[in-house]
């Protein structure tokens, strides 16, 4: 036989259907924006097509049955490309994909479209995705945090400040005694939080049944003495989601406010049955982003830090790591204070956030606090107070237990510098010219704090920032 | 040592700081409000009103006069400012304003 009997064969994807620069995406199309870097020699045009084909509809060759599907309905269109200056092997691509090619509430479906075989396509060089937009009608099919900003400062009655945290070290090691006793003394001095380290889980010199029961003996011990609510996060991360749901409901079971997961490294199936069961059981969930610098931290390839933050939001955690702007962690400031405003905010506007491309309605769906963690210490209470405002997490690990007269100190010294600089705010105080000043005077009535600005000091943490904004 | 309140951890603030800090509730378009507690109600969820929120209080003297009524009638309680946001629905600054015997 020698007929053919369809039109068979390959042809470029921007031909195809794949590329449309005069498309308005619909209102309940899913948006993307990809930064790529084809290889030598690809137009832009056929480049863009083809991370709109390749992961959305099509397959390398045309194949009979695309006849038997309104293939349409399944096509992602790539409606607009940018040039991005200084760059000239690289462009933004805009992106619209379908609803149809989506299921309700899955950020694992979701991955498997947008972020799946398409990042090793070989005619592209690199790819990155810098941003993606949810649609009313999408989001509301993802639960979102299992709490949120309001429902958690409720639960620990605490307002009008950040709330303090710290994570216990050295990192392993410690049994669960002497764990027990360092989240006592940190809570008792004025935490309000203490915190697991991301790679605690059970191992030989503690198991998890006895860390969990020595940290929530430490929490209530620290409550009775202070008649404040505190929390420690226990980290229920593990290698199967029997077990993760094992050591969370034993937490419950000990009374614990709140857990913690390195949300990235479980995945975002368990993610998503870990933040469905906090909000069922009235238990806040603290997520560490551990693994998202092998994702994001290359600037030409892989996803940028503020999309892997979004899944984290319409998943659903209360806590999440963002940067801290002034510590020992790099990234780039105005793009860490757009996504705090991400996290937190009702409606993000792309024109006033450094890095983000679409605006985004977040509809009902609660904010979450950002947490700040990672070489911070007294001194740069009055900055991150300006920047973060009220509704963060702050954390200090070494900045408490490092004290030289003991972490019960360290905490207090913290815990004195953040409400003298909330306080001075309020006054109407200018943090960043007189911040100085603001916590020396708040020193004077307490030596905790005066220790604390000795010993800190000189520190200082100016490198250059590897991933630095890049913009259209 | 029981703490409570956005301040638990600074010396008992002066009369002046506190109507720093109502000024400030005023100036955001909170509403002010007083409430009192027994040592061993302190972080319970309800404390006891003082009336109501001061929905109408427009000046700074306003609420102090309330918080000078309040020590007044209950010398032995813990007294709290708080100021609410109606556009947040929710409290935003919860602070002792007189420690009792202090």
């Amino acid at each position: 036989m020698t007929e053919r009997l369809y039109d068979a064969g390959v042809k470029p994807y921007s031909e195809w259907g794949y590329y449309n620069p005069n498309y308005i995406p619909g209102a309940n199309e899913v948006l993307a924006a990809f930064r790529i870097t084809p290889q030598a020699g690809v137009p832009w045009k056929e480049a863009a097509a083809a991370v709109a084909a390749e992961s959305s509809f099509a397959t390398w060759t045309k194949v009979w049955s695309d006849y038997l599907v309104d293939a349409d309905r399944y096509k992602a269109k790539v409606y607009e490309i940018k040039e991005i200056p200084g760059r000239p092997d690289q462009f933004f691509a805009y992106i619209a994909y379908p609803l149809d090619l989506f299921e309700e509430g899955s950020v694992p479906n979701l991955m498997s479209s947008i972020v799946g075989n398409v990042f090793g396509f070989k005619p592209l060089r690199f790819l990155r995705l810098e941003d993606l937009y949810y649609p009313p009608a999408y989001l509301k099919t993802f639960q979102g945090p299992p709490h949120g900003i309001q429902v958690e400062r409720d639960k620990l009655n605490k307002y009008g400040r950040p709330l303090l945290g710290g994570t216990m070290k050295p990192k392993l090691g410690l049994s669960a005694k002497n764990y027990g006793r360092l989240i006592y003394e940190a809570l008792a001095g004025g935490l309000d939080f203490t915190k697991d380290d991301e790679n605690i889980t059970s191992q030989t010199f503690m198991r998890w049944q006895h860390r969990f029961e020595a940290a929530m003996e430490a929490v209530h011990k620290a409550e009775q003495e202070t008649g404040e609510r505190k929390g420690h996060y226990l980290n229920v991360t593990a290698h199967t989601m029997e077990e993760i749901y094992k050591r969370a409901e034993f937490a419950k079971e000990l009374g614990t406010r709140i857990i913690m997961v390195d949300y990235l490294i479980i995945g975002f199936a368990a993610f998503t049955s870990l933040a469905h069961w906090c909000r069922e059981n009235g238990i806040l969930l603290h997520a560490h982003r551990a693994f998202h610098s092998v994702i994001d931290r290359n600037p030409d390839h892989g996803i940028h830090w503020r999309v892997l933050a979004k899944w984290c939001r319409i998943v659903g955690a209360d806590h999440v790591h963002n940067g801290t702007v002034v510590g020992k962690l790099e990234a780039d400031r105005a793009s860490t204070i757009a996504i705090n405003h991400m996290l937190r905010d009702p409606y993000l506007r792309a024109a006033e956030a450094p890095g983000f491309h679409f605006d985004q309605d977040w509809l009902s769906m609660p904010g979450m606090f950002p947490v700040a963690s990672g070489g911070i210490h007294v001194w740069h209470m009055p900055e991150l107070v300006h920047i973060f405002g009220d509704d963060v997490v702050l954390q200090f690990g070494g900045g408490t237990v490092g004290h030289p007269w003991g972490s019960r100190a360290g905490a207090t010294a913290n815990r004195v510098a953040l409400e003298a600089v909330i306080k001075a705010r309020n006054e109407g105080r200018d943090l960043l010219r007189e911040g100085r000043d603001i916590l020396l005077e708040a020193a004077r009535r307490s030596p905790e704090l005066q220790a604390a600005l000795e010993t800190w000091k000189e520190i200082k943490f100016d490198y250059e920032t590897v991933d630095k904004l890049v913009t259209a | 040592m029981k703490r409570a309140g956005t301040f638990a951890y600074l010396p008992p603030l002066s009369r002046e700081e506190i109507a720093k800090q109502v000024a400030y509730i005023l100036a955001q378009g909170w509403i002010p409000g007083i409430e009192y507690a027994d040592e061993d109600e302190l972080d319970n969820d309800f404390r006891h009103w003082w009336k109501l929120p001061l929905f109408n209080a427009k000046e700074v003297d306003e609420v102090m006069a309330e918080l000078d009524a309040c020590k007044t009638t209950y010398p032995d309680r813990y007294i709290f400012i708080t100021g609410y946001s109606p556009a947040a629905q929710h409290v935003k600054l919860d602070f002792v304003a007189y420690y009792p015997g202090k």
